[in-house]
C-alpha cells in the first residue's frame, strides 16, 4: 500500500468532528467519500441523513445537526414557496368564509373540502368525512384550484426529506426494510 | 404457446362475443347480406306442393348459439328458426307455422376476396347432421277452411234440410204424440226468397261453431204447440292429425249439450221443445261425416324443411371480421390469420413480425366477455418510450420538492407478473437522478421501480396508456416522504404514444368498444375491453356501410 493510501485508510478510522457549519463545508468531500465507500449506508441518507453520517464516522454537534436538518429538509426554494403560500392562502380561504391558521387541522381540512367546496369524499375518506389527513390532499388536488394550492402547501410544510426514526433507520440498515425505488446513491466529489 | 406468436397483434374474441356478433348478423341479415332467410315456391311436400319460407326466430327469446369444435376453426351453429308452409292444394288453409332448431356444422373461413373477410361457412351439411327438431305446426282454423265442407254436407244430406217425424211422444199433452217438422236453411245469399244460410265460426284453436237457421214446428191433433223460426248452434271439436296428415271435424262426437237452440218466437212449450230438438239435431249430426282436410304430415314437413335447410346452408355466410384495405400509415388488418383456441376463443393474428420469432399458438388471454387485444413487446416498447424519454434531461424542482433534479438513462422494460417482487405485470423503470443540493455534494441516485399502466381512449378513439406509479414507494409508508426528487412524479401520469385499436370489424352492426384494463407481460401488453353490438337497421343502412372494419392508424399528434 502506498503512503498516500495508508494515510487515507488511517484517516477513515478517525472520526470527522463537525462542530459548526463551517466545519461541515470544509469536510464535505471527505464525508462524501466515506459515504461512497459505504454504499449500503449511503443508500440510507434519504432515510435519516444524521444517522447515516454517524455510521460513517461523522460526529455532529447539535448545532451542526440542526443545520443539516434545516438545510436538507427545507432547501431555499421550498422555503420561498412555503412563505409565498402562507401569504396567499389565508386570503383565499377567507374569501370562502374559512378562517384560521395554517396548516389546517384535519377537521378543518375536511370541512373545507367536503362542506364548503362540496367535493365528494373518496372511498378512502368516506368512512369518516369529518377528518382529512394532510397527505390525502393530493388526491383532491385536481378537483379545485384552492385544494391544489393547499396540497402544495402541505407538501412544502412536510419538507423535502422526512427524517425517519432510529428504529426505522436500523431496520433499513439490517435489510429488514428496503427502499422501494432507491437502488444506490453516490455523491459527486 | 406465446402471447402473440409471430405477429405484432392478436385480437381474441371469446364465445360470448362471437355469439353477440352472430346475433347482430342475424338481426341485420337483410342489410348485411346474410343469406339466413329463404323462400321456395312449389316445393314438394308429400303429394302436395307448397311455398316454404324460413327465417330466424325471435333473437331475444330464442337466440342462436355457437360452439367451437376441437378442430381448428371448426364450429357448430345452433339456430332456431320459424318456418311457414303455404300448401298450394289447400288454398283455404292459412300458413302452417313451425318452430325448428338445428345444428349447422361449419368453419371460419378467410375468403379470397380483396380485401379478405372472415366468414362462417357451412359447406357439405347433410340432413342427418342437422339434428333437426320440428315443433308447432298447429293448423290455424278458419271459417274458410271448414265452411265449404259443411255446405257440401248440407247439399248432400236432404234429411238435414227437411225432416218430419210422426208419433213423437209429447209429455205435456193433451196429445200423447205429435208430429215434429224441422227445416234447416242454407240458401244462397242474395237469391229470391232467401231464408238464411249456414255459417261457421272459430270458437278456439280446436273448436268451431256451426250456426244453422231454420224452422221448427210441433203439431198435435188438438193444437199446434210450437211453430217458430229458430237458430241452432253446434259446437264441434276439430282434430289435427299430423301423423295421418288430416284435419277432421269430429261430428260423430257431438252431444246434445253441444247444441244450443234459440227460438224466434217463445211459447209455453219451449222447455220441452228445446231439449227435444237439441237431442234430435245432435243425433242427426253424429250420423254425418264431413270430408277431412288433407295437410302435409309431420314427416313430410320435416323432410321438406331439412332439404331447405341443407340448401340454405350451402350458401350461408355469416360475416365475422370484414377489414378494409389499410390507408397509408394504418395497420394492415387484412393480414389477419384466424385460429381457434381451446374451443373458447377466436384469435385473429395480425401483421406478421417478419423476424425469426417462431410461429406457434397464441396464448388464450381473452376474458369471458368483450374483446382482448395483445400487442407484442416489439410494438409496445416504442410507444412507451414517450413515457421515459421525455423525462431524460433537466427537471428543475422536480415534483415540487425544492431540489433540482437531472434525470438520465430513464428506461422501462415490460416485465411479467412475479418479476421484481411484483404480483402484477409491470413496466420496470430504471434510471439515474442527480439531485442538486445547495450545501452538499450532489448525490447521484440510481433508482428503479414498477410502473403500472392504465388504458385510455382519446377523442380519436385511439388507445394510450398512462403511467401509474402507485407502488413507486407508496407501499412503504415510512418512506413515502423520502422524496427528494419525486422521481415517481416524473413518470406518473405520463402518456404513451397512441396505439391504433380496432373500432368496428363485424360488418353487421356498430361495435361500441371500451378499454377497461391492461395486463402487462414481458412479451407485450394485453388490453381488455367491453364490446357492444349495435344493430339498429337505420344505422346499418347508412353510416356503417362505409366502414366494415377499420383501425384508426394515426399516431399521437398525427392529426
Amino acid at each position: 500500500m502506498s503512503k498516500r493510501a495508508q494515510r487515507y485508510e488511517d484517516d477513515r478510522a478517525l472520526p470527522i468532528v463537525i462542530a459548526t457549519e463551517r466545519d461541515l463545508r470544509s469536510n464535505i468531500r471527505a464525508i462524501s467519500r466515506r459515504l461512497n465507500d459505504r454504499p449500503e449506508i449511503a443508500r440510507l441518507v434519504f432515510v435519516n441523513p444524521i444517522l447515516a453520517l454517524e455510521d460513517v464516522g461523522v460526529e455532529l454537534s447539535q448545532e451542526a445537526k440542526q443545520h443539516v436538518i434545516d438545510a436538507l429538509r427545507f432547501p431555499p426554494r421550498l422555503r420561498e414557496r412555503r412563505a409565498r403560500l402562507e401569504r396567499e392562502l389565508p386570503e383565499e380561504l377567507a374569501a370562502l368564509g374559512v378562517s384560521g391558521k395554517l396548516p389546517l387541522t384535519a377537521k378543518r381540512r375536511a370541512e373545507l373540502l367536503f362542506t364548503v367546496l362540496e367535493l365528494e369524499p373518496a372511498v378512502e375518506d368516506a368512512r369518516d368525512p369529518t377528518r382529512l389527513d394532510a397527505r390525502r390532499m393530493t388526491a383532491y388536488a385536481t378537483r379545485h384550484p384552492l385544494v391544489e394550492k393547499l396540497a402544495r402547501y402541505e407538501q412544502a410544510q412536510r419538507g423535502a426529506i422526512v427524517f425517519q426514526s432510529r428504529a426505522s433507520y436500523e431496520a433499513f440498515k439490517r435489510g429488514d426494510k428496503r427502499h422501494p425505488w432507491i437502488r444506490s446513491i453516490r455523491f459527486n466529489v | 404457446v406465446s402471447l402473440t406468436s409471430c405477429y405484432r397483434y392478436v385480437l381474441e374474441l371469446p364465445l360470448d362475443t362471437l355469439n353477440a356478433l352472430l346475433r347482430g348478423a342475424l338481426a341485420e341479415s337483410d342489410s348485411a347480406d346474410v343469406g339466413v332467410t329463404g323462400t321456395w315456391e312449389d316445393v314438394p311436400v308429400g303429394d302436395k306442393t307448397a311455398t316454404v319460407s324460413v327465417r330466424p326466430d325471435d333473437l331475444d327469446t330464442n337466440p342462436p348459439s355457437l360452439v367451437l369444435t376441437a378442430v381448428d376453426l371448426g364450429l357448430v351453429l345452433h339456430l332456431r328458426m320459424r318456418v311457414e308452409v303455404d300448401v298450394n292444394e289447400v288454398p283455404e288453409l292459412d300458413l302452417i307455422v313451425y318452430a325448428i332448431e338445428f345444428d349447422l356444422p361449419g368453419a371460419f373461413v378467410k375468403t379470397a376476396d380483396t380485401p379478405p373477410e372472415l366468414v362462417m361457412r357451412f359447406p357439405g351439411v347433410t340432413e342427418p347432421a342437422l339434428g333437426l327438431v320440428v315443433s308447432g305446426g298447429q293448423i290455424p282454423l278458419s271459417p274458410e277452411l271448414i265452411e265449404p265442407r259443411i255446405h257440401a254436407l248440407y247439399d248432400a244430406t236432404p234429411a238435414l234440410q227437411h225432416d218430419v217425424q210422426n208419433n213423437v211422444p209429447w209429455p205435456p199433452g193433451p196429445d200423447a204424440t205429435v208430429q215434429v217438422t224441422t227445416d234447416i236453411y242454407d240458401d244462397e245469399p242474395g237469391t229470391p226468397g232467401f231464408r238464411g244460410a249456414i255459417s261457421v265460426a272459430v270458437a278456439d284453436a280446436t273448436h268451431i261453431v256451426i250456426t244453422m237457421p231454420g224452422h221448427f214446428k210441433v203439431q198435435g191433433i188438438a193444437q199446434t204447440y210450437v211453430n217458430t223460426d229458430m237458430t241452432i248452434e253446434v259446437k264441434v271439436e276439430v282434430e289435427t292429425d299430423t301423423t295421418a296428415g288430416e284435419v277432421r271435424a269430429k261430428l260423430a262426437a257431438v252431444q246434445s249439450s253441444d247444441v244450443t237452440v234459440t227460438f224466434a218466437t217463445a211459447s209455453a212449450y219451449d222447455f220441452v221443445a228445446r231439449p227435444m230438438l237439441a237431442a234430435a239435431i245432435a243425433a242427426r249430426i253424429r250420423g254425418l261425416a264431413v270430408d277431412p282436410i288433407e295437410i302435409p304430415t309431420a314427416a313430410e314437413v320435416q323432410a321438406t324443411i331439412a332439404g331447405r335447410i341443407v340448401e340454405l346452408a350451402s350458401t350461408l355466410e355469416v360475416p365475422v371480421f370484414t377489414p378494409d384495405a389499410p390507408a397509408a400509415g394504418e395497420l394492415d388488418l387484412t393480414t389477419f390469420v384466424p385460429t381457434t383456441l381451446a374451443q373458447q376463443v377466436l384469435a385473429l393474428q395480425l401483421e406478421p413480425l417478419g423476424d425469426a420469432t417462431p410461429c406457434d399458438a397464441p396464448d388464450v388471454f381473452a376474458t369471458n366477455t368483450g374483446f382482448s387485444l395483445a400487442v407484442a413487446a416489439v410494438e409496445v416498447n416504442p410507444k412507451l418510450e414517450s413515457i421515459t424519454s421525455a423525462n431524460n434531461g433537466l427537471h428543475e424542482d422536480a415534483g415540487g420538492s425544492g431540489y433540482d433534479v437531472t434525470v438520465s438513462n430513464l428506461a422501462g422494460v415490460l416485465s411479467d407478473p412475479g418479476e421484481h417482487g411484483q404480483a402484477d405485470g409491470h413496466v420496470w423503470i430504471t434510471g439515474d437522478a442527480e439531485v442538486h443540493v445547495d450545501c452538499w455534494a450532489d448525490p447521484d441516485i440510481e433508482f428503479w421501480g414498477p410502473v403500472f399502466l392504465s388504458p385510455h381512449e382519446d377523442i380519436d378513439e385511439q388507445l394510450f396508456f398512462t403511467a401509474d406509479v402507485g407502488n413507486f414507494g407508496a407501499d412503504d409508508p415510512c418512506c413515502a416522504d423520502v422524496d427528494p426528487g419525486q422521481i415517481a412524479a416524473l413518470v406518473q401520469g405520463q402518456e404513451s404514444e397512441r396505439i391504433p385499436m380496432p373500432k368496428d370489424f363485424s360488418g353487421v352492426g356498430e361495435l361500441d368498444l371500451t378499454f377497461t384494463e391492461a395486463d402487462i407481460f414481458a412479451a407485450g401488453i394485453v388490453v381488455h375491453g367491453g364490446l357492444t353490438v349495435v344493430t339498429a337497421h337505420a344505422l346499418h343502412a347508412s353510416s356503417l356501410r362505409r366502414a366494415l372494419a377499420f383501425w384508426i392508424g394515426e399516431q399521437a399528434g398525427g392529426g
